[in-house]
């Protein structure tokens, strides 16, 4: 309680002793870290939101400034992005968008969003899926402007993009993958109750009552096996065409061939069916294919939903500077980014000079200087002074959209494990095919009235029902777990690599701590000055930057004019206010005279020097928890980090970390790890990915944390949802316990097949005890692999909010 | 054994039913979204006049 007192009641920032907005929530007098959150608390309670508090398991996102949205008005973009929406009552004109936001930390903000459009007059209602952050809004174009939706979305830390299309396929698609699940697990169900009758009537079942039986199983079989297998079928019929016999062939082929010879029987009255084998491996297979496909699917919704642009540009005409939509812009166009903005298309320079953060494309962590008619990036990120382009590639031209569907198609890969697991049972499939047909030509010579069982308890026998599943069924239900806790799994065998870590590296900034300093102390070296205009001028000084420093001052600006303001970068930023020069930022850069850096944030009016900052960056309340559990598991942690040497060896203390290195430059951070990996150590990376991209590259797995830069967490393997480090030994935990069950399962069918092949060969097992052994046998190791589902709270507790502690006080 | 004859098609039929209506909750989207519904629940309902201050 005490500790979320000192925290701002909306986003969970950090307070100081001083400078913080207070306000009456509820009757209640709670702080805030600056107006934004104010406003964002206030409006929800009036709204009667307020529950909205009590619900949330994870701190909104914090209200930075409102982006201006006035060309989402614009004529130009509801012809691109707006429908009309079709109601059975046409007397009122509505409008709906597909819209896709940021900031969703946990379900209570699926509850809100909802709640806001009932709350605000003319909307009509605002759907959202919290799977996929894409919400639907619909409303009444003469009663309320959109941009007055998606600003009031923005004003409680929801940013709005417009949602690219092919969300309506996907819904389908899932849809459809649902109706073929239901169909073949009812089926299967009564298809086996059905064939119980068949296998243990025996000899008791007149010959009427089996072919009664019979028919009527074939009746649910059909459309399992023409509709549900449906997609298998055209899998091995590709297959074939490309001669990659694969997974889809074997399963085509023995649900085919089970299905075929019980028609055959049925119809003919021959010895034995084998329906319900068909189904139940059908039903399975889907069950495990639906769960891995949702799991990818989530992965990529949260993607592509850190990957989107911003919606508009400013222009430059002839007659002055507009706003308009991406999809308006033409090659050719100039355009004007801000300071701390995206670089939306590739371009040509026309500024004199421009410095650029082109660190989420290359991970180049120094400021890019460019000079006229050099090219520009989409995907840099604008420092220093606004800048002025020509557009040379826009969409999906540009080096970034192809970066990113580069990535696409690693992402569409098969995990190396299933790669090896296909390969097998190709020649598994194969030999078996063989030996059937050589075991009937044989038994032809014995006993020819048995040659036709034993040939079919050879292929049923055979078929590598358990075996095609063993794998995917583990993998499956692990990213499920590991989704539900909000890990996602990113690259297809992260999971095998994961589990082999021995070793893990922290960076410090972002990962071990908050990555949001807030101002400790001001010590204040010139009389003249108080400390709260100090930090007012800091504060105008930093204004706009990105960095987390600037951050800290963010709510100390009075709103003092700024001009000539510069960066230099990894140094600090000068400015002029009221016609006196500042600098602001390391003290050899503030002060000329100084010889050490002492990690505060100087300022100066030179020669004279005005103020020292202390900055504290909290370390995470969990991370020493993460440590421990580490070693408990046999994992060596180290932190490597750029900040200084000293604050480092204090946290490094705190956690018991053994290794702790300071003052690194990335790529000394990458020839340490490289150092730890020829010392035969698997190595895992956690960073917040601005910095580290390289390093991250290099790790045997690479591991990003929250909603950090889009494409640092594109080469990771493991992205952490939440901000909780308690998810890495949780995600290790599974991956190792995955590869344990996988490990499991192939044994078992192997050892299935070793045991009943020759017992079919040998015609010592009827072709039902086969079939029987092979359902059981799926069923075995798809339960195994559900074991992976099973919830270990005592390995990670859920997070209790401390509002809901709060809230049951009064 | 005549029994059987009546209640199996039967059972079958009861299959096609219970397989109509999955489809049909499914085309009406009950399954787009198995989060936001849980926590529905858990919401106060304000008092009436509390609300109508609110619009």
């Amino acid at each position: 309680m005490n500790e979320s007192s000192l925290r701002c009641y909306h986003c969970g920032d950090h307070l100081l002793e001083r400078g913080n907005e207070h306000a009456k929530i509820a009757g209640v007098d709670r702080g805030f870290c600056c107006t934004g959150c104010v406003a964002a608390a206030q409006w929800l309670h009036d709204g009667g939101l307020g529950d909205f508090y009590r619900l949330r398991s994870a701190n909104s996102a914090r209200v930075v400034e409102v982006d201006d949205y006035a060309a989402w008005d614009s004529p130009a973009f509801h012809g691109l992005y707006v429908r009309e929406h079709t109601t059975a009552d046409d007397s009122i004109a509505l409008s709906e968008i597909d819209v896709s936001l940021d900031g969703l930390r946990c379900a209570a903000c699926a509850w809100l969003i909802p709640k806001v459009g009932e709350a605000m007059a003319g909307v009509r209602s605002i759907a959202l899926n919290a799977a996929t952050g894409r919400s639907r809004l619909v409303w009444d174009r003469r009663q309320v402007s959109l941009s007055a939706i998606v600003s009031r979305l923005a004003q409680l830390g929801y940013r709005a993009r417009v949602a690219e299309q092919g969300s309506d396929r996907q819904r389908k698609q899932r849809r459809s993958a649902l109706k073929r699940i239901a169909l073949a697990g009812i089926a299967a169900m009564q298809a086996m109750m059905m064939s119980e009758a068949l296998y243990f009537g025996g000899s008791e079942l007149d010959l009427g009552t089996r072919d009664f039986l019979r028919w009527m199983t074939m009746i649910l079989a059909t459309p399992v096996v023409l509709w549900s297998a449906a997609g298998f079928f055209r899998g091995a019929l590709l297959e074939l065409k490309f001669r990659r016999w694969g997974m889809d062939t074997l399963v085509a082929l023995s649900v085919g061939l089970a299905y075929s010879v019980s028609v055959f029987e049925t119809l003919r009255g021959g010895p034995h069916v084998y329906f319900d084998a068909a189904v139940m491996f059908v039903f399975f297979l889907l069950v495990a294919r639906y769960v891995e496909s949702m799991t990818r699917e989530r992965a990529r919704a949260a993607i592509t939903r850190a990957q989107a642009q911003p919606v508009t540009v400013r222009k430059l005409t002839p007659t002055g500077p507009v706003e308009v939509s991406l999809l308006e812009l033409k090659i050719g166009d100039r355009v004007q980014v801000q300071a701390g903005h995206n670089v939306p298309v590739d371009g040509c320079l026309e500024s004199d000079f421009a410095e650029l953060d082109e660190s989420l494309l290359n991970g180049e962590p120094r400021a890019q200087r460019r000079i006229h008619d050099d090219r520009v990036l989409a995907g840099s990120i604008v420092l220093g002074a606004p800048l002025i382009l020509r557009v040379e590639a826009l969409g999906a031209a540009t080096w970034l959209a192809q970066l990113g569907s580069l990535v696409d198609q690693a992402q569409h890969s098969r995990p190396i494990i299933q790669q090896r697991a296909q390969a097998w049972a190709r020649v598994f499939v194969i030999t078996m095919m063989a030996l059937a047909l050589v075991a009937a030509l044989i038994w032809t010579q014995i006993d020819i009235t048995r040659a036709v069982p034993v040939s079919l308890a050879v292929l049923a026998a055979a078929c590598p029902c358990a075996f095609a599943l063993a794998v995917p069924a583990a993998q499956a239900a692990a990213q499920a777990e590991l989704a539900r806790r909000g890990i996602l799994v990113v690259s297809a065998d992260a999971l095998e690599r994961a589990a082999q870590i021995d070793r893990v590296a922290f960076d410090k900034t972002g990962t071990l701590t908050h990555g949001r300093p807030s101002i400790e102390s001001v010590e204040r070296l010139d009389a003249s000055m108080s400390d709260d205009d100090a930090l007012a001028i800091a504060a105008a000084l930093e204004r706009g930057h990105r960095h987390p420093i600037a951050h800290a001052f963010l709510r100390h600006d009075r709103g003092h004019r700024v001009v000539a303001a510069r960066v230099v970068a990894g140094d600090g930023v000068t400015g002029e206010i009221d016609g006196v020069g500042y600098r602001l930022g390391r003290h050899q850069f503030a002060d000329p005279n100084a010889e050490v850096d002492d990690g505060r944030v100087w300022l100066s009016r030179p020669p004279l020097v005005l103020a020292a900052f202390c900055l504290n960056d909290a370390l995470r309340e969990e991370a020493a928890a993460c440590v421990a559990q580490l070693h408990k598991s046999a994992i060596d942690s180290l932190v490597l980090s750029g900040d200084a040497s000293h604050a480092i060896r204090t946290i490094a203390d705190a956690l018991g970390v053994r290794s702790a290195r300071g003052d690194l430059r990335p790529e000394q951070k990458l020839s340490l790890l490289q150092a730890e990996q020829r010392a035969g150590h698997r190595v895992a990376m956690i960073g917040d990915g601005i910095n580290d991209a390289p390093v991250l590259a290099a790790a045997d797995l690479a591991i990003a944390m929250g909603e950090g830069a889009a494409l640092a967490q594109r080469s990771a393997d493991l992205i952490l949802l939440r901000p909780s480090l308690l998810l890495l030994p949780h995600a290790l935990a599974v991956a190792r316990r995955t590869q344990r069950v996988i490990r499991q399962n192939l044994t078992w069918s192997v050892g299935y097949h070793v045991v009943m092949l020759p017992a079919a060969l040998l015609g010592i097992m009827p072709p039902w005890v086969a079939a029987l052994g092979m359902s059981l046998s799926s069923l075995l190791v798809t339960l195994n692999a559900a074991r992976l589902l099973r919830a270990h709270p005592a390995a990670l507790p859920r997070s209790v909010p401390a509002e809901l502690e709060l809230a049951a006080t009064p | 054994m005549n029994a059987l004859l009546i209640l199996i098609p039967v059972s079958v039929l009861l299959v096609g039913v219970a397989i109509w209506a999955f489809f049909w909750a499914v085309d009406s989207g009950q399954f787009d979204d198995l989060d936001s519904p849980a926590l529905e629940i858990l919401r106060d309902e304000p008092d009436r006049d509390e609300e109508g201050q609110s619009r």
